[in-house]
C-alpha cells in the first residue's frame, strides 16, 4: 500500500491555514469560523454593540468571535502560548531549529552545561585529586596551587583548543560588559504586538521559526550567561586553566592516572572513583586468582564505596555493577568532604586488595569455592597458574598474603 | 628456559651500584614519605630497617610532617604493605629499576601503610604494628 508522506504537527498545523487567511488581533490567532448566514448576520448585528462577542453556551464562556470585513473569526491560539509551547507542539521543527542554531553559535561541538554542584567539583578536583594522582613539583610549589593543577590537568586531559577559545572570549566579554550583561528578550517584541492584521499561513510559518530560532537564541545566551557567572571566581586564571575549568563544567567527567568522576545521569549526582587495576588474591590452597580492573567510587549522595562494573570479589554479594563493597564496617555519618571521600575510596580499595583472608575464607563467597549450580558465583574463570610470570616479577601484586 | 633467563636478569639487576629510593605511601595515596639511600648505605640492611629509619626522620619539612602523620594514622589499625607482602627481608627483593628524567638509574620500592578491611566480619582487625 502506497502511503502519502506522513506529515508532522507542524506540517498538519499550517496545511489547515492554507486554504484560508488567518485574523492576527491582540497577540491572537483567530481562524474563519464557517457558520449559517443567517446566525452570522445576527451575530454580526450583535457585535457592533461591542468590541466583540463572546459565545456563550450553559454559562460557559466559549471562544470569542469578531467580525472582520463580514467574516466572522474565532478566537483559536494565543502567539505567546504558540511560541513558549513549539518546542512540545512542533518536536522535529524545534530540534531542527535548535541544531542549527548552536552550529551557528558554536560549530560542531557546543558546550552543554551539566548540573555539577560547583562545591562538590572543587572538592574532588582540588582536594581529592592530589592525593591519588601524583603532581608534578611546579603544580605543587606554585603560588597559586589550583590554577597551576587546572593548567596541568588541562594538557593531561588534553582539553580541545575551542575550550581555551571560549574562556578567551568570556574573559574579553567579562571586561567588556564590567560583568554586569544580561541577554535580552527577544520574545517580548512579538508579544506587544497588538495591531489587528490578516496573515497567511506561509507568514505564520516564518514568524513561528523566527520566534523559535530567537528563543532557543535566548535560552543559549542564558546558559552562557550561567557558565560565565559559575567562572566568575576563576576569571583572573590564565585562558588554558579557565578553559579547563569551562571543560570540566560543561563535560562534567574527566579522569587522570587511574583517578576520576562524572556526572551520574540518573540522579544528577557525582560520582567519583579510582581504579583498582589488576590484582591478584590466593585461595585457601595457595592458588592464585587474577582480578581484573574495576572502578571503586563514591557518590556525592552515598559514601559507601561500590564498584561501577559488572563484578565479582568474595567481598562482594553478587555479580552486577554498583553493587555496594562489604567493609565490615558502616561508613555512615560522613558527608562529602574530602577526608571522607578519601577514606571511604581508600576502605573500599583496600578492602576489595586485603579484605579476603584465605584461611578465614571470609566474605561471601569463597575463592576455593567449587560452582555445583548454574549462576552460583564461582572463580574458577579468574585462576592462573601459582608461578605466573606477572605475579613472579611483581607487575600484579598478590595483596592477600600478608597475614 | 623462560625461568633460567628470568633468573640471570635478576642477579644482573641486582648488580647495578645505583641508589634505592625507598617511598611510604598513608594509604593509596599517590605520594609519600621519599627517602634516597646511596650506593653502599643499604646493602644487608632489610626493609624494615629502612622504612624505620625514614620514619625516625627529624629532618622533615612542613608537607613531610604532613606525610608521616597520616601514615601514622593509617598505621594505628593497619599494616605495613610491600608489593603485597608484610615488609620484611631483602629490600632490592622488592624493588624495581627505573630512571630519572636524566636516565640515571636507581632502585625504587614502594611500601604503603594500609588499613586493610575485612568483610564478613563486625569486629575491626587488630593487627600488631611495630612503631618506630
Amino acid at each position: 500500500m502506497k502511503g502519502h508522506p506522513k506529515k508532522n504537527h507542524f506540517e498538519r498545523f499550517f496545511h489547515e491555514l492554507q486554504n484560508h487567511e488567518a485574523l492576527w488581533k491582540d497577540g491572537t490567532l483567530y481562524l474563519p469560523c464557517p457558520m449559517d448566514p443567517e446566525t452570522a448576520r445576527e451575530l454580526e448585528k450583535a457585535a457592533r454593540a461591542g468590541p466583540f462577542l463572546e459565545v456563550r453556551r450553559g454559562g460557559v464562556q466559549g471562544p470569542k468571535v469578531v467580525f472582520h470585513r463580514g467574516i466572522p473569526y474565532v478566537e483559536t491560539i494565543a502567539w505567546e502560548g504558540l511560541v513558549r509551547h513549539a518546542a512540545v507542539l512542533f518536536p522535529q521543527v524545534a530540534s531542527r531549529i535548535q541544531r542549527k542554531v548552536r552550529r551557528d553559535l558554536f560549530g560542531n561541538a557546543q558546550p552543554q552545561g551539566v548540573q555539577l554542584n560547583t562545591t562538590h567539583l572543587e572538592t574532588v578536583l582540588f582536594q581529592v585529586l592530589p592525593r591519588f594522582v601524583r603532581l608534578p613539583a611546579w603544580v605543587k610549589s606554585a603560588e597559586n596551587r589550583r590554577e597551576a593543577l587546572a593548567l596541568w590537568l588541562s594538557m593531561k586531559a588534553a582539553v580541545p583548543e575551542r575550550f581555551h577559545r571560549w574562556a578567551k572570549d568570556m574573559q574579553r566579554r567579562d571586561l567588556e560588559s564590567g560583568g554586569t550583561k544580561r541577554p535580552g528578550s527577544f520574545l517580548q517584541e512579538v508579544w506587544s504586538e497588538t495591531e489587528e492584521r490578516m496573515v497567511e499561513a506561509e507568514t505564520l510559518r516564518r514568524d513561528l521559526e523566527d520566534s523559535l530560532e530567537r528563543t532557543w537564541r535566548e535560552s543559549l545566551a542564558r546558559e552562557q550567561e550561567r557558565l560565565r557567572k559559575r567562572l566568575r571566581p576563576y576569571r583572573d586564571w590564565a585562558a588554558p586553566a579557565l578553559g579547563f575549568m569551562l571543560f570540566i563544567l560543561t563535560r562534567g567527567t574527566l579522569e587522570v592516572d587511574g583517578f576520576g568522576f562524572f556526572a551520574r545521569s540518573s540522579d544528577g549526582g557525582l560520582v567519583v572513583y579510582k581504579r583498582s587495576g589488576r590484582y591478584a588474591l590466593v585461595d585457601y590452597y595457595n592458588r592464585l586468582y587474577l582480578f581484573p580492573d574495576c572502578r571503586v567510587a563514591v557518590t556525592s549522595h552515598d559514601l559507601w564505596p561500590v564498584v561501577v562494573e559488572t563484578y565479582k570479589h568474595p567481598l562482594l554479594p553478587r555479580h552486577q555493577p554498583w553493587q555496594r563493597i562489604c567493609l565490615g564496617h558502616s561508613p555512615s555519618g560522613r558527608t562529602f568532604t574530602a577526608p571522607h571521600i578519601i577514606r571511604s575510596l581508600e576502605d573500599g580499595l583496600n578492602a576489595l586488595y586485603h579484605g579476603y583472608d584465605p584461611r578465614k575464607r571470609n566474605g561471601y563467597h569463597r575463592l576455593d569455592h567449587f560452582a555445583s549450580f548454574q549462576g552460583d558465583i564461582h572463580f574458577d574463570d579468574f585462576k592462573i597458574p601459582s608461578d605466573d610470570p606477572r605475579c613472579l616479577s611483581g607487575e600484579i601484586p598478590v595483596t592477600n598474603t600478608f597475614s | 628456559m623462560a625461568v633460567r633467563v628470568l633468573e640471570e636478569k635478576e642477579k644482573e639487576r641486582r648488580k647495578l651500584p645505583v641508589p634505592l629510593v625507598v617511598e611510604i605511601l598513608p594509604g593509596q595515596a599517590a605520594e609519600g614519605l621519599l627517602e634516597v639511600f646511596e650506593p653502599g648505605t643499604y646493602e644487608g640492611k632489610t626493609l624494615q630497617e629502612l622504612v624505620d629509619f625514614i620514619l625516625a626522620r627529624q629532618d622533615l619539612s612542613v608537607e613531610e610532617r604532613e606525610i608521616l602523620e597520616d601514615i601514622l594514622l593509617q598505621m594505628e589499625r593497619g599494616v605495613l604493605l610491600c608489593a603485597g607482602r608484610a615488609v620484611e627481608g631483602d629490600p632490592l627483593e622488592r624493588a624495581r629499576v627505573e630512571e630519572t628524567e636524566e636516565g640515571e638509574k636507581y632502585y625504587y620500592v614502594a611500601v604503603r601503610a594500609v588499613r586493610p578491611q575485612e568483610g564478613g566480619f563486625p569486629d575491626p582487625w587488630e593487627v600488631p604494628v611495630r612503631r618506630p
